[in-house]
């Protein structure tokens, strides 16, 4: 059942978006979030807003998809809203009790609310259109040039895509220890925050030594397997830069120009 | 205290894309002290089944009586289910958590509202029927025990609820021979000694037909068959036809017979034998 | 001519905590194992069969004794990559050895691992994703596929590596029915296009199956010989907790009722034929 939502949400289709190099969608998404915080006003929204509709177009993913993020978070906007509403000061637009509502609020509300949508629905643009394995491969190739300094960085990629491979599987032996628990009379759901606490013991402890199983047991398979860390290693699936993706970095770059100058952070 | 189930269903995901029918109308009634054995192929429900039957799952359609109660009408309905009915699921050893086996044991009843004379008292009983002695294995954590001690171990904590009725879904996974024959023997023992109802899942024809007073057959989420053991293996053909094998001594009847040997129903290795000398010593009194 | 794999007086104990006194898990074993030959290694539990499987590819290496792999010594470090080559190892969970989401690129792990150039990568997890009949499956992520399946992925993934031999530690002990049969299938097919098998089981009818049966008991080697020798003592084989397959058990109760039927009945075929021999 839980089985068939792959974590990471990848939207499996053909589209311009999804043949992108990962590198340079995982680069797109970390420009793309900071420049967020860089817009000063409503216009400069717009800008973005448009930018980001020509992606999800290009990405032919169905908005549903796109707005399942949204569901989690709702709350996190909702209360990032009305913080904002309720909570600046300036001049009154509308009041109740002590709930008071300035015009200086709603634009700060707003401003906030729509930074937060467009930052989620931009960033899971990138795990929509990326295979787990693809962004494992480019996060180990971005961050290889700071091996040099020590950085584990094929360690690193590996962890990650592990935890990925085994979230369906660790997910899974939760659920049937939660109901052998059950079976014998723990209950989950009633009590106070600590009485709640301690009721989780009998699932973390049996989940996390079935971690540690898992895990020694996985080790010992991949030495089997003559794994022996990164040096040396080739992959089936290497990473190759394009003419698309030589592309998408002028594009990003024109991106961010353009709005560096409409928020007027770079003037000519 | 018998367990009756009438026309359940169950879908997983239901009202998604993804939705599942596990289950389609599943109606059979098991008796007190009685011991059922539940097979089909994997995928067939099985285990969803046995969910159901504790409340861990809501149906969408059709009842669960439990001793007569209707375990999902009211509230507290599966939380009584749960202490009649004990549910152990497969490889429960990987759901042992405590500091002690003693305490593994004892998280069952305590959540039953047992303490003191009377929990110590049921946990010693509980390891004792399990075949881990108190005395020796009590106090020790219950991972460093080999892994058919920490199966009885998580055994244990479920007989310590005193069900009336055990779920066994396929104890003896992954044992080894002499492992299975002991856990079925510690099976029989508690079936014995408590008088509980026994339902077991296994995919080990033999140890069904050996062990087994009905044999219930699970197809594609539903009740295909139901009887004795004998009645049931009986239908070669048909099970077959559902990916199910026969015990092996059933199965080798079945060709000798397609040979033209004459032989009554046989389930294990035993009858096969008697029956096989049977035949021949009467073709050889009818030789002489 | 020396064997593929030389286990000459091994033995080992695993490492204990402070204050414990080690137990043999392997006490002077000594076996030899031919090129192209499908041994199974029966036991009880804790009788050294999967130690014994571990000291195969040098997982493990010995205390005492010594373990020669195609002629390297499982002892040297320098050559263990290349006994864990050609020597390759399935295990009892299948979920446990998946390193990937995605079938195709687990099967690539090994090879990735050799450092073998792409393109070869790709021949090479085409052709054993062939051999074990899951091509259609490439791209599925395991916790899709049955045990029988994960298993027969694990199997890709060390026939991509082009092992000489292949072991398999109890690797159908977690599957049903219809998932060791597949197993076995593919095992028989591989023995006859030559790879060595050692497979470590407690399943007696997968045993019966192989060329020759290796008994372990305590540690030792206590019966090594044909499944027809060794089944043939299954007095010895009850005492060690040790089952006889059926229809060897089966022939064994007929001929005590008296009933002549002649040596060397191994499988039900076998008894078929002996009890009504067809025209």
């Amino acid at each position: 059942m839980l089985k068939d939502i792959t974590l990471g949400q990848y939207y499996p289709c053909d589209s311009p978006l999804h043949r992108l190099d990962p590198r340079v969608k995982i680069t797109a998404a970390l420009v793309y979030i900071v420049s967020l915080f860089f817009v000063r006003d409503f216009p400069g929204f717009a800008y973005v807003t448009l930018c980001l509709a020509v992606l999800v177009a290009l990405s032919r993913v169905p908005l549903s998809f796109l707005f399942r993020g949204m569901k989690a978070i709702f709350l996190i906007i909702l209360f990032t809203f009305a913080a904002n509403l309720f909570l600046t000061d300036g001049s009154v637009l509308w009041q109740l009790g002590f709930l008071r509502v300035t015009s200086e609020g709603l634009y700060r509300a707003a401003f906030m609310a729509l930074r937060l949508i467009l930052l989620i629905v931009g960033s899971s643009l990138l795990t929509l259109t990326t295979k787990p394995m693809a962004l494992t491969d480019g996060i180990e190739s971005l961050l290889s040039p700071f091996r040099r300094i020590g950085l584990p960085a094929h360690e690193l990629a590996m962890m990650m895509s592990i935890a990925l491979r085994f979230i369906p599987t660790l997910m899974e032996e939760a659920d049937k220890i939660m109901k052998a628990q059950s079976a014998r009379g723990a209950d989950f759901e009633s009590g106070n925050v600590l009485q709640r606490a301690k009721a989780l013991i009998p699932l973390l402890v049996p989940l996390f030594v079935s971690a540690f199983r898992i895990a020694q047991d996985l080790a010992m398979a991949m030495e089997a397997r003559c794994y022996r860390g990164g040096e040396g290693r080739t992959r089936l699936h290497p990473l190759k830069m394009r003419g698309r993706d030589r592309a998408a970095w002028i594009l990003i770059l024109l991106y961010t120009l353009i709005l560096l100058v409409q928020a007027g952070w770079i003037v000519f | 205290m018998p367990i009756e189930v009438k026309e359940l269903s169950y879908t997983y995901n239901e009202g998604l894309s993804f939705a599942s029918a596990a289950l389609s109308e599943v109606s059979f009634r098991v008796e007190d002290g009685s011991f059922t054995a539940v097979i089909g192929h994997t995928g067939s429900g099985k285990s969803t089944l046995v969910q159901l039957l504790i409340g861990l799952l809501k149906p969408q359609r059709g009842t669960v009586l439990v001793d007569g109660e209707d375990i999902f009408a009211e509230n507290g309905g599966c939380r009584r289910a749960r202490q009649k009915i004990g549910l152990v699921f497969q490889y429960p050893e990987y759901q042992l958590f405590e500091e002690t086996v003693a305490a593994d044991v004892a998280f069952g009843p305590k959540n039953q509202g047992l303490s003191g004379e009377e929990l110590d008292a049921c946990v010693a009983d509980s390891l004792a029927l399990a075949g881990l002695p108190a005395e020796e294995y009590g106090e020790r954590s219950p991972f460093e025990l080999s892994g058919g001690q920490k199966r009885r171990a998580a055994i244990a904590g479920v007989l310590a609820m005193r069900p009336k009725f055990l779920i066994l879904d396929e104890p003896a996974a992954g044992l080894d021979p002499k492992g299975r024959r002991d856990l079925l023997e510690l099976i029989r023992g508690v079936q014995k000694q408590r008088g509980s109802g026994i339902l077991l899942i296994s995919h080990n024809m033999d140890e069904v037909a050996r062990m087994a007073e009905q044999v219930l057959v699970m197809d594609g989420g539903r009740l295909a068959m139901q009887g004795s053991p004998a009645e049931v293996f009986a239908q070669g053909e048909a099970l077959r036809a559902m990916g199910l094998g026969l015990p092996a001594a059933a199965a080798f009847a079945e060709r000798l017979r397609a040979r033209g040997f004459a032989l009554p129903p046989v389930l294990t290795t035993e009858d096969a034998a008697a029956a096989l000398l049977k035949v021949w010593a009467g073709s050889r009194t009818r030789r002489d | 001519m020396s064997a593929f794999i030389e286990i000459e007086n091994l033995s080992y104990a695993y490492p204990v905590n402070e204050g414990e006194t080690p137990r043999p898990a392997l006490d002077g074993v000594s076996l030899r194992i031919e090129a192209g030959s499908f041994t199974a290694v029966i036991g009880r539990n804790g009788s050294g069969k999967s130690t014994l499987a571990k000291q195969l590819n040098a997982l493990l290496r010995p205390d005492a004794g010594r373990v020669l792999v195609d002629g390297l010594d499982t002892a040297d470090d320098a050559q263990i990559w290349e006994i864990r080559r050609r020597v390759g190892m399935v295990f009892q969970n299948p979920d446990n050895q998946l390193v990937s989401s995605i079938v195709e690129d687990d099967v690539a792990f090994g090879p990735e691992n050799l450092g073998v150039p792409t393109e070869e990568i790709r021949e090479r997890v085409d052709e054993a994703l062939a051999a074990v009949s899951m091509e259609a499956q490439r791209q599925k992520g395991p916790h899709l596929l049955s045990g029988g399946q994960k298993q027969r992925v694990a199997i890709a993934g060390v026939l991509a590596m082009r092992p000489r031999c292949i072991v398999l530690d109890e690797a159908t002990a977690m599957l049903d029915p219809k998932g060791r049969q597949e197993v076995m299938e593919i095992l028989e097919h591989l023995h006859r296009q030559g790879i060595t098998v050692v497979l470590i089981t407690h399943f007696m009818e997968e045993a019966a199956r192989a060329e020759r049966i290796v008994v372990m008991s305590r540690g030792k080697v206590c019966m090594d010989g044909s499944p027809a020798e060794v089944f043939a003592r299954g007095e010895e084989l009850r005492a060690l907790d040790l089952e006889l397959p059926f229809a060897i058990d089966l022939a064994e109760r007929l001929r005590e009722g008296g009933l002549a039927l002649p040596q060397g009945i191994l499988t039900e075929d076998d008894l078929l034929e002996a009890l009504c021999p067809s025209k």
